[in-house]
């Protein structure tokens, strides 16, 4: 008895190092090959986002392959046809940010540069403080960033036009497969544990990503409605930041806010536009604190605001923007894993004496 | 859509457990884990779910959609498959081998009862919203499992309602047999002790 269950942890050992070294290989791979993690990443929250049509069309009686092809089908079409003609002013707008970034960067160099100055005249001890080098050299810095990367750039993204309708597919059809897969691999006597762990942190994630996505959607379709509702500058595009920017809890709304509100001071406007622009903020804001968010996403993230604070600022540090946007969702994830396995320990040791512990309701007596 | 009888549940419910094993133990690697099992490895999943009365009105195409949902477990001898008091996930199919069933108590170990291949055991956790068992499983020999849990059963459910109706239906009409057994088990040590009964607490 002791000889075998001797061999059973000395195979289940082999096999969860294995395991884990494998999960580690794979993890290395994609965090040294960008090539490689960035289409994965865009295919698993496409994967994600599309689940749930494939679904309604298995649901009515299609199978899973053709309702894929289905929904392929339908987005590619409709992304096609959107970007013809609904985006083609979006596109005009696009051009012309572009076109005049380089202008409203040089009116606020020289607004700051006049401040800067009056300021130092004003308080000598100033004189040290260099806010309008900085943020020259800082333009500078990110214009030389995008002439040289720019064509790497251009070879990402047409990689992860490649690639990603190719990994969606693969995830959406054989997803059930991987994840026989790697359950297979998991010792038995922590199959059932990583079995509950794994679906609670993958469901907490996948429900995370819908509904942010979703408030995205919303926030910046009235957003970008209202900007064109009020004629301001690049409704349509800044409609666009808005709703991305959103993504990041708490200080997305604010950097969404800037690039507008910074445009409007800037080119010129008349006053009553910019004020406009930051009542639509506003109200955009306040509809989704006050409606979308409790509805949608607060029901999913049940983490203390202080807590998601730090995490974005921890995404933030490591991983940039893609840290900021990614970084709730796992912290989620870590928050349903900690409390699956503290009720896997805790239940561990409760007993259920009596079934006279959990009342049923009681059933009426007609015979 | 084709029901079973009562009798036919019990009959499989009451299968009785005589298999002695010649197999010997051997150890069970990854690589049978990832990879397409021997020919004696092998398990027909189809035909070890299509005799189960919990898959027994499923057609043979969502047989096979069902055998894409399941996992397939070995468990060497004296090996537990789940020990009381854990949280449940689902249940389990025996495709080959024995598993006995144990409580522990504080007067010592109770054996409630050994499982032979067809059996299933832990379904009430598909169910049981607390997914406490109260029960340990060992393998009594080198044993093929195939799990089900309720994850899974939610989605056949949520992609394949018509699927999921009938294995719930199959599954009440399971645990309703479970419970008029344990009625009549109740009723028969009670009048065996003179016992009363305290009938307002039995609906």
């Amino acid at each position: 008895m002791t000889r075998l269950s001797d061999a059973n942890l000395r195979r289940d050992l082999i096999k969860l190092f294995c395991v884990i070294a494998s999960i580690s290989g794979i993890g290395a791979l994609f965090f040294y090959t960008p090539a490689l993690s960035t289409p994965t990443f865009l295919s698993i929250l496409f994967a994600m986002l599309f689940s749930p049509l494939v679904t309604g069309l298995e649901r009515r009686g299609y199978p899973r392959t053709l309702s894929i092809i289905i929904i392929f089908f339908t987005i590619g079409s409709g992304a096609v046809t959107t970007g013809f003609f609904a985006l083609q002013s979006g596109v005009k707008e696009w051009e012309s940010f572009r076109e005049d970034a380089p202008k409203y960067f040089k009116t606020t160099v020289t607004k700051l540069g006049q401040y800067e100055a009056a300021q130092k005249k004003k308080y000598p001890f100033l004189q040290s403080v260099q806010p309008t080098q900085t943020l020259l050299s800082w333009g500078q810095d990110t214009g030389k960033w995008f002439v040289s990367h720019g064509a790497s750039i251009m070879g990402d993204l047409l990689m992860c036009l490649f690639l990603v309708p190719i990994i969606t597919f693969a995830l959406l059809s054989e997803g059930v497969l991987m994840r026989r897969k790697f359950f297979q691999l998991i010792p038995n006597r922590m199959f059932e544990s990583v079995y509950l762990i794994t679906m609670g942190a993958a469901s907490a994630i996948s429900d995370y990503v819908r509904a942010k996505i979703f408030e995205a959607l919303i926030v910046g379709l009235l957003a970008g409605a209202g900007f064109y509702l009020i004629g301001a500058p690049y409704a349509i595009v800044l409609g666009i930041v808005v709703g991305v920017t959103n993504i990041i809890p708490y200080i997305g709304p604010v950097i969404g806010a800037v690039p507008g509100l910074a445009i409007a001071a800037l080119n010129g406007s008349p006053i009553h536009i910019f004020w406009n622009m930051f009542f639509i903020y506003l109200i955009v804001n306040i509809i989704d604190i006050a409606v979308i968010f409790p509805f949608v996403v607060a029901k999913l993230v049940n983490l203390h605001p202080l807590i998601l604070i730090a995490t974005v600022a921890v995404g933030q540090q490591y991983y940039g923007l893609i840290g900021m946007l990614i970084s709730v969702p796992v912290a989620t994830a870590i928050k349903v894993t900690l409390e699956e396995m503290y009720r896997i320990i805790y239940e561990k040791h409760g007993t259920r004496t009596s079934f006279q512990e959990t009342p049923l309701p009681r059933v009426q007596d007609h015979g | 859509m084709k029901y079973l009888t009562l009798k036919s549940i019990s009959r499989q419910a009451d299968k009785t457990i005589t298999m002695e094993t010649t197999e010997k133990p051997h150890p069970h690697f990854m690589w049978k884990d990832l990879f397409r099992p021997g020919k004696n490895e092998k398990t027909d999943m189809l035909d070890v779910l299509k005799d189960n009365i919990l898959f027994a009105t499923l057609t043979r195409r969502e047989l096979k959609y069902l055998s894409s949902l399941l996992y397939e477990r070995v468990y060497q001898q004296d090996e537990p498959v789940f020990k009381q008091n854990d949280r449940g996930i689902g249940m389990y199919l025996i495709a080959k081998g024995r598993i006995a069933i144990n409580t522990h108590n504080p007067q010592g170990d109770v054996h409630v009862t050994t499982l032979a291949e067809g059996n299933f055991f832990g379904e009430l956790a598909l169910i049981d919203p607390e997914n406490i068992r109260t029960a340990t499983a060992i393998a009594m020999d080198r044993t093929a499992l195939i799990g089900f849990f309720k994850p899974d059963l939610m989605e056949i459910i949520e992609r394949k309602p018509d699927m999921g109706a009938k294995i719930l239906f199959q599954l009440a009409l399971v645990l309703g047999r479970r419970l008029l057994e344990t009625t009549e088990k109740i009723t028969f040590l009670t009048r065996t002790k003179g016992m009363v009964l305290p009938h307002d607490e039995i609906v």
